[in-house]
């Protein structure tokens, strides 16, 4: 016995031996197809046999048995079709015969034309029984030798599944070398200094760059068919659809993909490009903008493609660098703000001494300020440090933009102006421009070909229209003819342009960019005294700092941390506290943020929920039903109060791309609902459809072209997106789907208050959510959202024509955790 | 059970109904061939290996099957000897058949 022991431990294992136990008899292993790796169909103490946790885990499904078992070395697929995964697969006995052959269970077992050949339809079985592949196929260990094999729980199988997707080598004796599974250090609500800041952000910065890497490097899409188009500007553009992306990866204008071709018919060719179209209502396709120095792309060639995700670790660089710069650079910062972004300071208010007071606080072309508006730009002028909390529909960035104006009258420029996204810098520099102030947009380098409103204001547009740059307008436009420069006049043209960029940033009194793109090298020299961070309550803290490092003396957070806060994806990291923004840790901290109260958005009616339960009811309302009223026929039930929830239970679904989920039922009243307000003269452009799952969202824009009694061309013209994508805006009408309607898995997405607060306050006029009471009153904000909608008599049920209360009960709600 | 084990027979399910999921979706695309039961397939020769595999350790219960594959790489049917232990789903379902014949 005891010389068994030492064979396993001391001799080189089979190649083919289980990974997780070491067992190797060939008759009970089988390879994983995708990363060759061997797994026994032993399942030890655990649910299911070592290849499947494999497979699971790994979300491979393909395997091959080996050549020394009893079937040889076969790789198992369709005897039809050819499809080898593994979790469709099954066979049928023949009826009198002993023969039996694989069938995938969909399409080829449920064929017709099997009935009259003898085989026994209904006697199709899948290859895996109780989570173990059939033991005919592979067969199950005996327990003598897997008592003499390497005993290993489902926890160690997770980790060293977790472990290969950083190196697919490792082996369980990776997993005790330390600090493998080190949990992160968690953030804190106050820092002895810089350097403690840096360490603790640093890590969460690293695993949350390190989990995008590893995300998009595993989105490789094989089999791509390519339609090949040439744009405007004489660029190539491929179209082609990704079936499987994973519901995590936000595909975004101006991302960069590598499209390879992998066929026979052309050499093998590889380029990359830019992302132009994204999925939407006009179609699920993806606009792959060409680099212009690609060579010749096989554009007879339509199928055996393969787009690989590229992977950029600049915006996760710059807040690395960010953070050592607060660490070490004593003007990074002033020393005010450093102690109070450190949590160190009593809140004893300093306020600046301003010579030249205005006396209106207003901006020119901007509207005039109301009373709460006017304080917080006020307050924030003089203070060297504020938070401006805005909830909806309260005027956020035309306070901003104020701020902004008043600063520059006061200090002189340059003022940096950020926010986490384009959408929202475009915004504010939209409002800027209008004061007349002269406002540069930085926008980064992928995106210049991007059209937004403000393009004109963009950095690489004023260069091209400045007057004084002869030289550089004229190899500017060489280039643009020809595609290239010869060596010399690309150098030439280099000089002039960083000096011509130079010149206008010089020139500016403000500057405007993502807060990632405030890192930026044109913008490291210039010294920023003020610097205003719009949607704050959006960036983690790390991405905050990269503009406030850039030498803030007098800094104003504008934001609401009632409403969504930062993505972050990796769940370690979000556990440890980077999802919180430093709008929201400098709130704890007691620094009270200046609210601005009067909303001009919502008809009255709809922002009495959000106004008391998530302002305190401090809400007041700028705009009066009368104003609101839509003078059109649509059956509201209560008309005065233009609000309903339509009462629905249909079943949820996964949708085809397997990580998200579609709700039949609500889509078909969702259409319902859209074509009578189209009908009774709606434009599309005022609805918006809010559905917090991609696979409704997908789902939704086919039924409604397909199944929608109007022309499809009206439906396409509707905007149906995540709650996360209508954050800073708004719609005169939202229809909202809330598609979970599963007893048991919770409701996921809408459980964070956040979302629900964002949902419930983008509509002016009226909003009508479609949903699931039973399961959703489980969770207590949406209980009580429930009963107050039951309280104004519009819960209801029935179709549109005939709408009627509704008596449905709800559950009693309770602490989901999600 | 722990959490992981929990954690992996969800997903486990899941990978499941998604696999299914993924197969009505992509349906079209699929055209599916007539497949005839082999003939005589009792005359399929055994290499004198598995003869002699067969004689050495299979109870005497269990069932020779045959199954039929695809070559991947030739395209070309193929026949693969195995038997079933004689309580599996195969076995039985086969004497059932066998009973069934003989009763008519
Ligand atoms: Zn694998
Ligand atoms: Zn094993
Ligand atoms: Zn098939």
């Amino acid at each position: 016995e005891e010389e068994d022991d030492e064979q396993i431990t001391s001799k080189e294992l089979a190649a083919h031996s289980c990974r997780y136990c070491g067992i190797s008899e060939p008759s009970t292993v089988v390879m994983c197809n995708i990363c060759k790796k061997w797994f026994c169909n032993a399942r030890g103490n655990t649910s299911g046999s070592h290849i499947l946790h494999h497979l699971v885990r790994a979300k491979h499904r393909e395997v091959t048995l080996h050549e020394d078992g009893p079937l040889g070395s076969t790789v198992l697929e369709c005897y039809s079709c050819g499809i080898r995964n593994v979790f469709v697969l099954g066979f049928i006995p023949a009826k009198a015969d002993s023969v039996v052959v694989l069938l995938c269970r969909q399409p080829c077992a449920s064929q017709n034309s099997l009935k009259d050949m003898n085989w026994d339809q209904d006697q199709w079985k899948p290859l895996i029984s109780d989570r173990c592949f059939l033991p005919w196929l592979v067969k199950i260990p005996t327990e003598q030798e897997q008592l003499r094999a390497r005993q290993i729980t489902a926890t160690t199988i997770n980790k060293l599944e977790e472990l290969w997707k950083e190196n697919v080598e490792a082996s369980i004796s990776d997993l005790e070398k330390p600090g493998i599974d080190k949990e992160p250090s968690q953030v804190q609500l106050r820092y002895d200094d810089g350097y403690q800041y840096q360490n603790i952000f640093g890590p969460l910065v690293k695993l949350e760059a390190d989990y995008d890497k590893r995300l998009k490097e595993s989105q490789t899409q094989e089999n791509i068919e390519v339609r090949w188009d040439t744009g405007l500007n004489k660029k190539i553009i491929a179209y082609f659809t990704l079936p499987k992306i994973d519901s995590d990866m936000k595909l975004m204008a101006g991302d960069e993909l590598r499209l390879r071709y992998v066929g026979e018919l052309h050499d093998s060719w590889s380029a990359i490009g830019h992302v132009i179209k994204v999925p939407d209502n006009y179609g699920e396709d993806v606009g792959l903008e060409m680099k212009k120095h690609s060579s010749n792309p096989p554009v007879k060639c339509s199928s055996n493609f393969v787009v690989d995700f590229i992977w950029k670790g600049t915006s996760f660089d710059r807040m690395q660098q960010a953070l050592r710069k607060f660490a070490v650079d004593d003007n990074s910062v002033s020393n005010f703000i450093y102690s109070r972004l450190l949590g160190h300071s009593s809140a004893d208010d300093v306020t600046f001494r301003i010579s030249n007071a205005p006396k209106h606080f207003s901006a020119p072309n901007l509207p005039d300020l109301n009373r709460s508006q006017v304080y917080a730009v006020k307050h924030a002028i003089q203070r060297p440090l504020s938070l401006i909390q805005g909830p909806p529909g309260t005027g956020k960035t035309v306070t901003s933009a104020t701020i902004v104006y008043q600063l520059v009258k006061i200090n002189g420029g340059p003022v940096l102006v950020c926010a986490p996204s384009n959408t929202a810098v475009d915004q504010l520099t939209e409002k800027i421009h209008r004061t007349n102030l002269k406002v540069i947009r930085v926008c980064a380098k992928s995106r210049e070909a991007i059209d937004s409103p403000v393009s004109f204001l963009a950095l690489h547009n004023q260069i091209r229209n400045m007057e004084t740059n002869n030289e550089y307008k004229k190899l500017q436009q060489l280039k643009d003819e020809t595609g290239e420069l010869s060596s010399g006049d690309e150098k030439r043209y280099r000089i002039l342009k960083k000096q011509a960029e130079k010149e206008l940033l010089d020139a500016a009194d403000v500057i405007c960019c993502t807060c990632v793109g405030a890192g930026d090298p044109r913008l490291s020299r210039i010294k920023f005294n003020s610097i205003l961070i719009d949607e704050s309550m959006q960036s983690t803290e790390p991405e905050a700092m990269v503009p406030v490092v850039l030498g803030a003396r007098q800094l104003i957070l504008v934001g609401d941390h009632c409403q969504l806060g930062p993505v972050v994806m990796c769940k370690k990291a979000a556990k440890a506290g980077l999802s919180q923004s430093l709008f929201e840790r400098l709130v704890v901290l007691g620094i009270r943020p200046f609210r601005l109260e009067v909303q001009y958005r919502m008809h009255p009616e709809l922002s009495q929920f959000p106004s008391n339960f998530f302002y305190e009811g401090s809400l007041q309302n700028g705009v009066c039903a009368e104003e609101r009223k839509l003078r059109i026929d649509f059956p509201w039930p209560s008309p005065e109060c233009p609000m309903f929830f339509l009462v629905t239970q249909g079943a949820e679904e996964i949708a085809g791309s397997g990580t998200s989920y579609l709700n039949r039922t609500e889509a078909a009243n969702v259409e319902k609902i859209t074509t009578r307000f189209l009908k009774s003269g709606l434009k599309p452009e005022q609805i918006g459809i809010i559905t917090p799952y991609e696979g409704q969202r997908a789902y939704l824009v086919q039924y409604m072209q397909y199944q929608g009694s109007l022309h499809s061309k009206l439906y396409q013209e509707i905007e149906i997106a995540s709650v996360d994508a209508f954050q800073g805006r708004e719609k005169d009408i939202i229809i909202m789907s809330c598609v979970r309607s599963n007893e048991h898995q919770g409701i996921g997405f809408l459980n964070d208050p956040r979302r629900l607060n964002v949902a419930l306050t983008r509509a002016k006029y009226g909003i009508i959510i479609v949903g699931n009471p039973k399961v959703l009153s489980k969770q207590q904000l949406w209980n009580n959202l429930l009963n107050f909608y039951k309280e104004k008599k519009v819960l209801v049920e029935g179709s549109l024509n005939n709408l009627k209360e509704s008596m449905i009960q709800f559950a009693k709600p309770k602490k989901i955790v999600n | 059970k722990t959490e992981e084990d929990l954690q992996f027979e969800a997903m486990f399910d899941k990978m499941a109904a998604d696999s299914y999921q993924e197969r009505i979706k992509e349906l079209p695309k699929v055209t599916t061939r007539d497949i005839p039961v082999p003939m005589s397939t009792k005359a399929i020769k055994k290499t004198y290996e598995q003869l002699q595999e067969n004689d050495d350790k299979q109870e005497t219960n269990a069932v020779p099957f045959v199954l039929m594959v695809r070559n991947s790489k030739s395209g070309k049917q193929q026949f693969k000897n195995f038997v079933a232990p004689p309580d599996s789903d195969l076995a039985m379902n086969l004497k059932m058949q066998e009973q069934k014949i003989r009763e008519e």
